[in-house]
């Protein structure tokens, strides 16, 4: 897939994301959208999985650690042939397979988190175990910065270091804001890019809403990364990115557009309610 | 003394020289047992630092990679510091490994309260898919290793560094998850114990022949357990003592009323534990000084039990 269709796979993920949550009324549909391009740059590009076989044992592996963001994955795993339509039409609703954090029955999940600060530390045990065993399959993780907050991040962090986890890719969603305010008026959490590699990682810094970069930014982290630390790309991203009105927006995390907003936020990604 | 720990750990030691696939993550803990292995397989003993959040969930990752794994390090910060990751990770996820709790009760006394191990099975009751398994002998430490290597679900394995006794240990116990430690003559009344507190009861019915006459003990072992197997046992006495060294609220003796509430007997139940909700107390001292504040000690235990037999 080139990089135009990526861009248009995304446009059209993320239009089904919002049909979705604007249809059951819930989702965290902006912290969905600040890595959205992450998440087609990683299954349309960079992970090698069998669309044949999403079980399939060397696999790479996903860990979406800031899970509210998962409503994100079901998209994927439809247009992948893991899940089907009526399960994305039946989102939210009584006895449905899709929530709003991804469970380990849902085909596709390898982790299901849910709880911030977990999801890191399980990515560093898988890809603990798989470097013991000698396997060549990475681990990909998207982790937040308002998910930084939480201590264990760190606990993680340490331990991917020092074991020199070269097999495990994180995806750090810079999008600057939590659910009340800006991060940075909060608790200052600058400078990413030095705590990362004061933990010892490989650390790199991009525009996370471009494609393109993303997967040269983890390619080059794989050629330039001779000393075999763990890898962590800080994407400088946008909440909501994608409506212009849910941009970057306080108190929308969380937050689904109803009634006209809603028409026009999937008028902006070129659909309809009802499409 | 550490015979429980050992007992477990020395099998699991032999497991991984025998070719198992076993991870020990451990969170700055270790045992004279595991030394050998930390050289002879460094990759084996995992350490995460004094880290327990980061302890479960690396564990539950290695244990998504299809190895054995065993979280360890002291109680009470394995269950309290990390309850969360245990809960999502571990439980919520039914992923097959084992939390590795060392400490149990008014341990280590000098401490203090920070280190006392008093709501862990009360707290970890509740969980979905866990087993618990509160060991108080030596050949229970070693089944719980041998089921270890063959686990379907997450079990929490609390060590007591004071547990040495040994007692018969049956395919039927294991099912039940109680064993009945003491059958009398006349069964009028029936302890029900948990932990090192077994052994300690143990001593005191065997101290007095009208106890052994008139009195059984149950070592209930692991929780859940079988709730119709244990009303079998209980329902022709006339009283149950139940003796912990836990906290009440949630502990053995609820779950022995909940077990014959929800079966409708209606037998007397007195309960003998640790009730700190009306606080703590201000001074440290041995292990037995503790349990004496609470009752707990072999002569309370003997005067309850003998106050219970002069009442019928």
């Amino acid at each position: 897939m080139n990089l135009d269709e990526m861009n248009e796979k995304c446009r059209q993920l993320k239009l089904k994301t919002l049909q979705m949550c604007v249809k059951a009324g819930y989702g965290h549909v902006t912290s969905a959208f600040s890595c959205s391009e992450i998440l087609v740059a990683l299954y349309y590009n960079l992970m090698n999985i069998d669309k044949n076989n999403p079980s399939w044992e060397e696999r790479d592996r996903f860990v979406m650690s800031k899970n509210h963001a998962s409503i994100m994955l079901y998209p994927v795993f439809e247009d992948l042939g893991w899940i089907n339509q009526n399960d994305l039409n039946d989102f939210g609703q009584d006895d449905s397979l899709l929530g709003g954090h991804s469970k380990m029955s849902i085909v596709g999940v390898d982790f299901a988190g849910g709880s911030l600060g977990i999801g890191l530390g399980v990515a560093c045990g898988m890809a603990y175990g798989n470097k013991a065993d000698g396997k060549s399959l990475k681990t990909y993780c998207i982790i937040g910065d308002g998910e930084c907050y939480e201590g264990s991040i760190w606990e993680s962090a340490m331990f991917a270091g020092h074991n020199k986890l070269s097999n495990l890719v994180v995806f750090l969603d810079r999008n600057r804001l939590c659910m009340t305010a800006v991060n940075e008026n909060i608790l200052s959490q600058e400078s990413l890019f030095d705590k990362w590699r004061a933990f010892g990682w490989y650390v790199d810094r991009i525009d996370g809403h471009d494609i393109a970069k993303i997967i040269s930014a983890v390619k080059k982290s794989f050629s330039e990364n001779v000393e075999g630390k763990p890898v962590c790309i800080i994407c400088d991203t946008i909440k909501g990115h994608g409506v212009d009105f849910m941009e970057d927006q306080v108190f929308m995390h969380g937050w689904v557009p109803k009634g006209e907003k809603a028409e026009i936020a999937l008028k902006q990604l070129g659909g309809a309610e009802n499409e | 003394m550490n015979e429980c720990r050992d007992a477990y750990l020395k099998e699991i030691v032999k497991a991984i020289y025998d070719g198992e696939d076993v991870y020990l993550v451990a969170a700055d803990l270790a045992a004279p047992c595991l030394d050998k292995l930390r050289e002879d397989y460094p990759q084996r003993y995992v350490s995460v630092g004094i880290a327990e959040q980061s302890l479960i969930a690396v564990a539950s990752g290695l244990a998504l990679t299809g190895k054995k794994v065993i979280a360890y390090t002291s109680n009470p910060f394995l269950v309290f510091r990390a309850f969360d990751q245990i809960r999502n990770c571990v439980c919520a996820m039914k992923l097959p490994l084992v939390l590795l709790g060392l400490g149990a009760g008014f341990t280590p006394p000098d401490y203090g309260f920070t280190h006392f191990i008093l709501e862990d099975i009360n707290i970890l009751r509740g969980s979905t898919e866990l087993t618990i398994y509160n060991v108080s002998d030596v050949n229970l430490a070693g089944y719980v290793a041998q089921k270890t290597l063959n686990l379907s679900s997450p079990i929490y394995v609390r060590i007591d560094r004071l547990v040495d006794a040994e007692y018969e240990l049956t395919t039927n116990d294991v099912d039940r998850g109680f064993r009945v430690l003491h059958k009398a003559v006349n069964k009028k009344i029936c302890v029900v114990s948990t932990g090192i507190m077994s052994t300690e009861c143990f001593e005191v019915i065997k101290s007095r022949q009208d106890f052994l006459n008139n009195v059984d003990l149950i070592d209930v072992f692991s929780f859940p357990f079988d709730e119709k197997a244990l009303v079998d046992e209980l329902k022709n006495c006339y009283k149950i003592v139940t003796v912990e060294e836990m906290r009440l609220q949630g502990g053995l003796g609820s779950a022995v009323f909940e077990t014959l509430g929800d079966a409708g007997i209606y037998i007397p139940v007195q309960r003998l534990g640790v009730d700190i909700s009306r606080g703590l107390s201000s001074h440290y001292g041995s292990r037995e000084w503790h349990l004496k504040q609470f009752g707990l000690d072999r002569n309370s235990i003997a005067e309850k039990i003998e106050k219970s037999l002069s009442d019928r």
